[in-house]
Order: C-alpha cells, then sequence, then structure tokens
C-alpha cells in the first residue's frame, strides 16, 4: 500500500487524511478528550465501514475515503442505479452504529467504556438520519423521492428541505451561543460548510 | 525562442502549469505544517506533561465550554442500559449538549424556591400575631 503526500492531503491506499483534519486531530489529542474522540472515532470508523460493505455487495465502486474537518466522505465511482439502492448503501452506515451500540450495551466491557461508546454509536446514527445534506438521511431522502419522481425534481426537494432545516437551526443556535453553549451553532455552520465544501 | 499562445479562458500552458505548481505546494505546505504541529502536540504531550498541562486546561475549556460531552454520552449509554425509554434518554442528552449554560441554573431555582415558600406558609400558619416574632423571622429572610 502506497503512501504520498500530495495536494489532496496524506494518502494511504484510497483513504485520503486532509491537512485540516490532522489538525483537528491534533489539537482534541492534546487536550485529552481522548475516550470521546476514541468511542466517536471508531464509531465513525465502523459507520464509514457499513456504507464500504454495502457498496461492495451492490456492485458500487468506491473511488477513495476521504477525512477532512467537515467530515468522512465517500468518493464514489458513479451514481447508484436506483433510488433503492441509494436508499441502502445510504442506510446501511447508520444501521451499522444502532447494531454495534446494542452490542455494546448487551456486552461485558468495563461499564463506562461501553456506556460512552453505546451513546457516541447511537447519536451518530441518529444525527446521520436528518434529512439535511450532507448526512445519510437527505439520500435516503433523495433515494425514496428518485425512485417516485424525476430526478431533478428530488434532487431540487432535497436541497431545498435541507437549506430549510439548516437555516431553522441558526436561530435557536445563536441563542443558545449568546446564553453561554455554542454547540448548536457550531453544529448548524458545519452542516453548512460541509454542502458548500462538497459542492467546491 | 518559442512562442505560446493561449485563448482568453485558457491561458498558455506554460501559465497553466505555473499556477498548479504554485497551488499543489501551497497544500503541501499545509499539510507539512498540520503533520508536524500533530507530531509536535504528540511529542510534547507525551515527553513535557507539566508544561503543557498549563495549555491544555485553557484549549480544554474552550473546546467543552459549559458541555461534559464525555458525562452526556455515557450518561445516554447507561438510560439505555438500563431499560430507560430511548426517546426520553435522547431527550436528555440533547438538553445536556445543546441547552444554554443557564438552563443548569434555572432548573435548580425552584427546587430552592420551594423550600424557602414551604418554610414562609409553615411559620404563618403558625404565627400567632406576634410583630415582634414577625420581625424576628423577617429580618435574616431580609439579610
Amino acid at each position: 500500500m502506497s503512501v504520498r503526500f500530495d495536494r489532496r492531503g496524506l494518502t494511504a491506499g484510497r483513504v485520503t487524511l486532509t491537512a485540516d483534519f490532522l489538525f483537528l486531530l491534533a489539537l482534541l489529542l492534546y487536550t485529552g478528550v481522548g475516550p470521546v474522540l476514541g468511542c466517536c472515532g471508531l464509531a465513525a470508523a465502523l459507520h464509514e465501514m457499513g456504507h464500504i460493505l454495502c457498496c461492495r455487495a451492490l456492485g458500487v465502486p468506491v473511488r477513495r475515503l476521504r477525512l477532512s474537518l467537515v467530515g468522512a466522505e465517500l468518493d464514489l465511482g458513479g451514481r447508484c442505479r436506483s433510488g433503492a439502492e441509494e436508499c441502502l448503501v445510504a442506510l446501511a452506515g447508520p444501521l451499522v452504529n444502532l447494531l454495534t451500540a446494542a452490542l455494546a450495551l448487551a456486552s461485558p466491557l468495563p461499564g463506562q467504556l461501553r456506556y460512552l461508546f453505546a451513546g457516541a454509536s447511537l447519536m451518530l446514527a441518529l444525527f446521520n438520519l436528518l434529512p439535511i445534506l450532507p448526512l445519510d438521511g437527505s439520500r435516503v431522502l433523495h433515494g425514496a423521492l428518485s425512485a417516485l419522481c424525476p430526478l431533478d425534481r428530488a434532487d431540487r426537494v432535497t436541497a431545498g428541505l435541507s437549506r430549510l432545516l439548516k437555516l431553522a437551526l441558526l436561530p435557536p443556535g445563536a441563542w443558545c451561543a449568546a446564553l453561554g453553549n455554542p454547540s448548536l451553532l457550531v453544529v448548524a455552520v458545519w452542516l453548512i460548510l460541509s454542502e458548500q465544501e462538497r459542492n467546491v | 525562442m518559442a512562442m505560446t499562445y493561449g485563448t482568453k479562458n485558457h491561458p498558455p500552458r506554460r501559465e497553466r502549469n505555473r499556477r498548479r505548481s504554485a497551488t499543489g505546494l501551497g497544500a503541501l505546505a499545509q499539510l507539512l505544517a498540520a503533520v508536524g504541529l500533530f507530531l509536535v502536540c504528540f511529542v510534547g504531550k507525551t515527553q513535557f506533561p507539566q508544561q503543557t498541562a498549563v495549555y491544555q486546561q485553557y484549549l480544554t475549556e474552550a473546546l467543552t465550554g459549559t458541555t461534559d460531552f464525555q458525562a452526556a454520552f455515557s450518561a445516554l449509554g447507561e438510560e439505555l442500559a438500563q431499560g430507560g425509554d430511548p426517546l426520553e434518554a435522547v431527550g436528555d442528552w440533547c438538553v445536556a449538549v445543546f441547552a444554554p449554560a443557564e438552563t443548569a441554573v434555572d432548573e435548580a431555582l425552584p427546587a430552592a424556591a420551594n423550600i424557602l415558600l414551604s418554610e414562609e406558609v409553615q411559620f404563618f400558619l403558625t404565627w400567632d400575631g406576634d410583630a415582634a416574632a414577625l420581625c424576628a423571622h423577617l429580618l435574616p429572610i431580609e439579610e
């Protein structure tokens, strides 16, 4: 497996780590949020593995996995052949997280570690099921709509709903931030930046 | 000397190559800086833990602020393990992570207010009309 530096980032095989991702990783490691970072990282890795395994099973080629500041992105070799296929690929990640959360709760691991991992996995699954681009929920919605109406209409409805929900998050996010907790605002801004980076 | 021509939207190949290599070099420098920073943080934390502890505390407070993410995720998992309602557990997690910082203080107030109210009601139910007793009761409250 070759490892190389190029303008995309640090690439090993078909996995690319961008510079801003490495910076974020350094920052999080430095601040000592190790247990949370470890559990969330493992949950995210299993999530992406779910997508990849589903793609392989359905014969959808996967060109690259890119880890950046705005999250993990699978670069597929082409569009899914049908709306059902798109739904299956999109649901695979969250389903893996739900399954691993259940397994963690039933496992004999030390209490706090399995609660932490189960909680992280569950919230990753539920968060990704939101119908907001570029999350998996929007792909499920798009896949379902494309089975019922023309593709361009499915694109428009998905994009429009996503934009509406992102804008709806901004006022409560700003209000919570003004009262001392910027978490919701950070999530809203992250969602807006994620879609913009993927559109570049 | 050879001349190269380009159109309005497509500059000469030499110009395109120059711009491409400049962008590539910039991205490469950014990547190397990030890798270097990562290594510095890793080595600093393992070899010089006391010196880095101060800055670590400052950054941790800036990142986590009023939200203890580890506690929030652990509480969610624990509530589910004990058979709690999943919707309620997720709702509690959302409140713990996203609610304003003042929410925790506001939730504590009603409990204290209830205790004070109960004490006041109890006093006035047993008060015999003595003004001196009333003054003695009210003065410590005002203080």
